[in-house]
């Protein structure tokens, strides 16, 4: 491919851009353009403004130059890509996105930074997420909640994967979930909780963990689409009851089958029953056993035998307490 | 052997003749039980019987009779034993008593025999040829004893495969048939409990499926549904921005129409006013 071929191309007009956003930075395109069109705006009457209109006209130089430089900067941006040459893409991006915020047009310096953070994800996660939070602020700002909690969202996907801290991720989801309530789709700020939720439940905090699942799985309960997945909500919860306390667990399944029938006739409660009773006999082999029948029928997966081998500890430490 | 543990007496004529008599008075009375019982299985029980009652000629006279009496006794006790009571046990143990008395029998015609060749020649002939008739007797005893035998076991065979097949080997057969039919069986039952838990496997997986499914169809529903508010509201935007612009528009050509007529009065005052300057001058 002419990879090199579009590179160069790119830079050249990447310098071109350059130069227009120089020559249009003279005292007549930045004074006059702004202040007579904000005066003329302020005084719009009949026939001042047709005057407006031609001033306007002359000035229109200035900022069909930035324009100009603009649209040079994104195709650079693009042919970048293409040569897959993602810092200088997103780098053009970003000055695309600088002068769009001089030209006053918030909604396309907000789309090119969050190409510029998409370019970025693929090289230096750091100045994405820097891309991506400009981009959340300039959203927020215009009251474009829906798609900030989507960046939010992407942001703390990098921090999960790429940059692997935990906090800042969980944080990141935290905000999108409120965005997203705020907006009132429950979906969505419900996925976003659950991932708050696992993550939680993994760094041990219990009791925010149960509070979610029980929040998500009451609302479950009532929806007809959701109710399917409600009992696997109750089950999670019962599952972090059980790693603080057994007699909680015990109380929470009883509360959760008065809430929500179907909940007993799952094979997850009936798990967790066979669990209760073997940590209340201390026995190490029924426990594991009954691990191992769920197993055989339907995976577990890796969150679940992590919360489960510490429920196991706990068994194993009591009994050699006892000892 | 009792022949050859009893003392030897050399036997007289006198002492023959009683025993021949006995001989004589109990194929007599076989002759009889043949007549009473026209089964096949009794000529055996007959048989011994005349064996059993035959005396051996060494013992002496004297205890020879008692003994023949003794024998009398215990022949009538079998004959009823093996009427009355047809187990297959004692049927077999009958049949080896049998074939023991022939051989005792054999045995002691042998005897007779030489004895019978030491007595003087004149009563030798007539001894010589009741012992030749008895010697025929007997084997013709041999000949139905064998033949019951055989008929004895053939229809007993009959009888039992007709109704039990108790027989070892078929048993045997049967026995390897139905364990294998069992085995089979548990075979298929195992086949079968481990598909349904395959089966069963599938279902809960599909329910995990069914369920990311469902909470996404939720998410996109909502999307669905903000995204039509959206659009509801750009509509009306939409219509409002072309309500502004039509008054734009009009006003543009107020505007127009004003500023003919201005620049239209203005030409006309200046007009007038020349024509007003003209007329003065």
């Amino acid at each position: 491919m002419d990879n090199s071929g579009k590179e160069k191309e790119a830079t050249a007009l990447m310098a071109e851009a350059e130069k227009k956003v120089k020559s249009s930075q003279s005292f007549f395109g930045s004074l006059f353009g702004m202040t007579v069109k904000k005066y003329f705006f302020k005084k719009c009457d009949h026939i001042s403004s047709l005057l407006f209109f031609y001033t306007f006209f002359l000035s229109h130089r200035s900022s069909s130059k930035l324009e100009e430089a603009c649209d040079l900067y994104v195709r650079a941006a693009n042919m970048y890509k293409m040569a897959k040459n993602w810092c200088a893409a997103g780098n053009a991006f970003a000055q695309a996105a600088h002068l769009h915020l001089q030209m006053q047009s918030k909604h396309d310096a907000a789309t090119n930074l969050i190409d510029a953070g998409n370019a970025f994800k693929k090289a230096d996660p750091q100045e994405a997420i820097n891309c991506l939070n400009r981009a959340i602020e300039i959203y927020t700002d215009m009251g474009r909640f829906t798609i900030a909690a989507k960046h939010h969202i992407t942001i703390a996907e990098i921090y999960e994967t790429e940059l692997v801290d935990i906090d800042k991720a969980v944080a990141h989801y935290e905000q999108a979930a409120d965005y997203y309530k705020g907006e009132e789709s429950t979906s969505s700020a419900n996925k976003c909780l659950l991932k708050v939720a696992t993550y939680a439940a993994q760094l041990e905090q219990y009791p925010k963990a149960i509070e979610i699942y029980e929040q998500v799985g009451t609302y479950a309960m009532d929806s007809t689409l959701l109710k399917y997945s409600a009992k696997d909500h109750f089950f999670k919860a019962a599952l972090c009851h059980f790693c603080v306390d057994m007699l909680n667990a015990k109380l929470a399944v009883q509360k959760y089958e008065e809430m929500f029938p179907a909940f007993s006739d799952s094979r997850e409660c009936k798990l967790l029953k066979k669990l209760l009773d073997a940590y209340e006999e201390q026995n190490v082999e029924a426990y594991t056993d009954s691990v191992k029948e769920f197993d055989t029928i339907s995976r577990l997966d890796q969150w679940l035998t992590t919360m489960l081998l510490r429920i196991k500890k706990t068994i194993q430490d009591d009994e050699s307490d006892l000892r | 052997m009792r022949c050859l543990t009893a003392p030897q007496q050399k036997p007289t004529k006198a002492s023959y003749t009683p025993l021949l008599r006995h001989i004589k008075c109990w194929l007599v009375v076989w002759r009889e039980c043949v007549n009473i019982s026209s089964n096949v299985s009794s000529c055996v029980v007959l048989s011994q019987c005349l064996f059993l009652s035959l005396p051996p000629p060494s013992l002496p006279l004297l205890c020879g009779s008692q003994a023949v009496v003794m024998k009398r006794c215990s022949l009538r006790r079998l004959i009823n034993m093996f009427l009355f009571f047809s187990l297959s046990e004692e049927k077999t143990q009958l049949v080896l008593n049998v074939d023991k008395q022939l051989e005792e029998v054999r045995e002691l015609l042998e005897q007779m025999d030489l004895e019978v060749r030491e007595i003087p020649a004149q009563s030798r002939a007539m001894y010589n040829s009741r012992l030749k008739s008895y010697k025929q007797e007997v084997e013709k005893l041999e000949k139905d004893f064998k033949r019951s035998r055989i008929a004895y076991s053939d229809e007993v065979r009959n009888e039992l495969l007709g109704d039990d097949a108790i027989s070892t080997e078929s048993q045997l057969i049967k026995l390897r048939e139905e364990r294998a039919h069992l085995l089979d069986n548990t075979e298929k039952l195992e086949r079968s409990s481990r598909r349904l838990e395959a089966g069963y496997q599938i279902a809960v997986e599909t329910e995990q499926v069914g369920q990311e499914i469902l909470s996404n169809l939720h998410t996109d529903r909502e999307k669905i549904q903000r995204a039509r508010e959206r659009l509801r509201e750009t509509d009306a935007n939409l219509g409002k921005s072309s309500r502004i612009l039509t008054g734009m528009l009009r006003r543009i050509i107020q505007n127009r129409i004003l500023v003919f007529v201005l620049g239209a009065v203005i030409l006309l005052t200046v007009i007038l006013a020349i024509y007003l300057n003209l007329r003065s001058h």
